[in-house]
């Protein structure tokens, strides 16, 4: 008589090999249906009379009259303003890195919003109250590349594991507008609107987009360089030297105030089939795009 | 972009509506065939009608083999969108600024459209770039709103710890008196608590034995010696008041007895008698009578 072993061994011997069209997911899904067929009986499980056979049961949390416990208790300070606070979905500095190393982003020019968008890994849903990329403190310890970064908003651990490489930082706000032609730059274009001009941050984001120490894009250059080199001291560094770079003139680069796209100002219109930029001429709309 | 691929647009007029007059764009090829033969038949002499109805006749020619050619099946429509064609207006959508912004991004300017449909119009550029004066205040306006909103908050802090380092100081007077009106307060429940012990004893005195102070016969006996305890109090009064009217009829009668015949020491007594004065009052006196 073969031992349990050799059943088993001949058992696996005989059955296929695990593949996608073998294996089900641990957990699989299951709904829950009415079922409307004469198997299941006149009433479907739902019984006679009332509220469960007509589907009208009372609403989530009604108590039959009485106030109810959510409208009794209503405190949830926390969601306070909910509706307006803008939200920056994070990313971290592993995953960045981690889009470097593949190739999804190019370091030789800056990368902004729009390259991160473009690598299809990372998206923001302005209907999400979604304002930018927030590039989260993980993975700061093994990062290893100079780059030019543009993010929406970042800690200082980050700015100085950016600037020890030799990089540099913006913090930089954009308004939804110009979120929107800045996520998919080509869907927009191909709308053929002229390129908006972006607006100033609300009073509230208005302290940490003027600060040098997060790197804000309205702080002036001489402040950020001087918190360049206090940052330094506080981790232990040594900054290595912008103007000596061969690299400075692409880490220097820096979009003004207004502008969405380098080397695009606010009022062209980009014309891809014909490979065209418009420019507007008329006073009106240059005081307009300049305002 | 290169400069190279710039190419600047002059602007004469510039009308922004949800529907535009058909002049500002050609839309369909059919009709630009039409104008350009038009346009070519004004240019030439009437000699040459000949070869233009040639022409013509080719042309129908071409169109009559394209249409045998055209085995795919598609819609003009289709055909058109295949081969990046402007469409014909279909509906009212189509007649809309944004699908012919639409259009020229996507066909360049093969689709007809007029560029300049790409901005909003003059009229409205001036009255949003008024709209933007009015309500976005200047960087600069808004930076001192900031400093002084950080002002004001850092002058409430500042406030509020002096008074806090105040109240500090004062902090273990207060310790004090609290702990002296803790004492004063447990002090006078004691004294209510022997006084009722001491009433409980001379009722039990009174009975022979501990009484319930909720009893009817307490209760009585209470009254009782309230009742005693003001007829004791009045008759107290009584000779008090009886006690002063005599000692004053004494003096009075001394006073007028005459000044010769009056002993220091006597009036010195009744003096003593009537009330207990000061030591200065009895000196006063005696001088008095000394005189």
């Amino acid at each position: 008589m073969a031992s349990t072993r050799d059943t088993a061994q001949r058992l696996i011997r005989s059955l296929p090999r695990v593949a996608l069209h073998n294996i089900k997911s641990v957990q699989p899904k299951t709904r829950k249906k009415v079922r409307r067929s004469f198997a299941k009986g006149k009433t479907h499980g739902r019984g006679h009379k009332g509220q469960g056979q007509h589907m009208t049961l009372p609403r989530l949390g009604f108590e039959g009259g009485n106030t109810p416990f959510y409208l009794m208790i209503p405190k949830e300070p926390y969601y306070q303003n909910h509706h307006l606070r803008r939200q920056y979905p994070p990313l971290t500095m592993l995953s960045l890195q981690r889009f470097i190393d593949l190739g999804r982003v190019d370091t030789s020019i800056p990368i902004d919003l729009t390259q991160l968008c473009n690598t299809g890994l990372f998206n923001v849903n302005i209907d999400r109250k979604h304002f930018g990329v927030n590039l989260t403190e993980e993975g700061a310890d093994i990062f290893a590349a100079k780059i030019n970064l543009e993010v929406q908003w970042t800690t200082e651990l980050v700015i100085a594991a950016v600037e020890r490489n030799g990089g540099t930082v913006t913090t930089r706000y954009y308004d939804p507008k110009s979120l929107r032609a800045l996520i998919d730059p080509l869907h927009f274009f191909k709308r053929s609107t002229a390129i908006p001009r972006c607006r100033l941050p609300p009073q509230d984001a208005l302290e940490y987009y003027s600060s040098a120490s997060n790197r804000g894009y309205l702080a002036k250059e001489e402040d950020i360089e001087v918190e360049r080199q206090r940052l330094a001291q506080k981790y232990g560094y040594v900054l290595p030297d912008l103007h000596a770079d061969p690299g400075s003139t692409m880490l220097k680069m820096r979009k003004d105030p207004g502008q969405l796209f380098y080397g695009l100002e606010p009022g062209w219109v980009v014309n891809l089939k014909d490979r065209l930029v418009l420019k507007p001429k008329s006073p009106e709309h240059l005081e307009f795009y300049a305002s | 972009m290169a400069a190279s691929m710039t190419r600047a647009v002059t602007f004469t007029t510039c009308h922004c509506r949800k529907y535009f007059a058909a002049n500002i764009c050609k839309s369909t090829p059919a009709s630009w065939t039409l104008q350009r033969l038009s346009s070519t038949s004004t240019s030439n002499q009437e000699s040459d009608a000949e070869s233009l109805v040639a022409n013509y006749e080719e042309m129908e020619e071409e169109e009559r083999i394209e249409k045998l050619r055209n085995i795919s099946g598609l819609t003009v429509r289709q055909n058109r969108k295949l081969h990046g064609q402007p469409l014909e207006i279909a509906n009212d959508d189509h007649k809309t600024v944004r699908y012919h912004r639409k259009l020229y991004g996507k066909l360049g300017s093969a689709s007809g459209v007029d560029p300049r449909l790409s901005w909003t119009g003059r009229k409205k550029a001036l009255e949003l770039a008024q709209l933007y004066r009015e309500w976005e205040p200047s960087l600069e306006e808004r930076m001192s709103k900031l400093k002084m909103q950080k002002e004001e908050e850092g002058k409430k802090i500042e406030e509020r710890e002096k008074r806090i380092g105040q109240n500090m100081s004062k902090m273990d007077q207060w310790i004090e008196e609290y702990k002296k009106r803790l004492t004063q307060k447990e002090a006078e429940a004691q004294k209510k608590e022997d006084k009722k012990r001491k009433i409980l004893e001379e009722a039990r005195e009174y009975f022979g034995y501990y009484v319930d102070p909720r009893d009817a016969k307490f209760q009585e006996m209470l009254e009782e010696k309230e009742r005693q305890d003001k007829l004791v109090a009045k008759k107290q009064k009584k000779e008090k008041r009886m006690e002063k009217l005599a000692a004053r009829l004494q003096h009075m009668a001394r006073d007028s007895a005459g000044d010769k015949k009056e002993s220091a020491g006597e009036n010195k007594q009744s003096l003593s008698e009537k009330k207990e004065p000061s030591a200065e009052k009895e000196q006063l006196a005696a001088g008095k009578s000394d005189s």
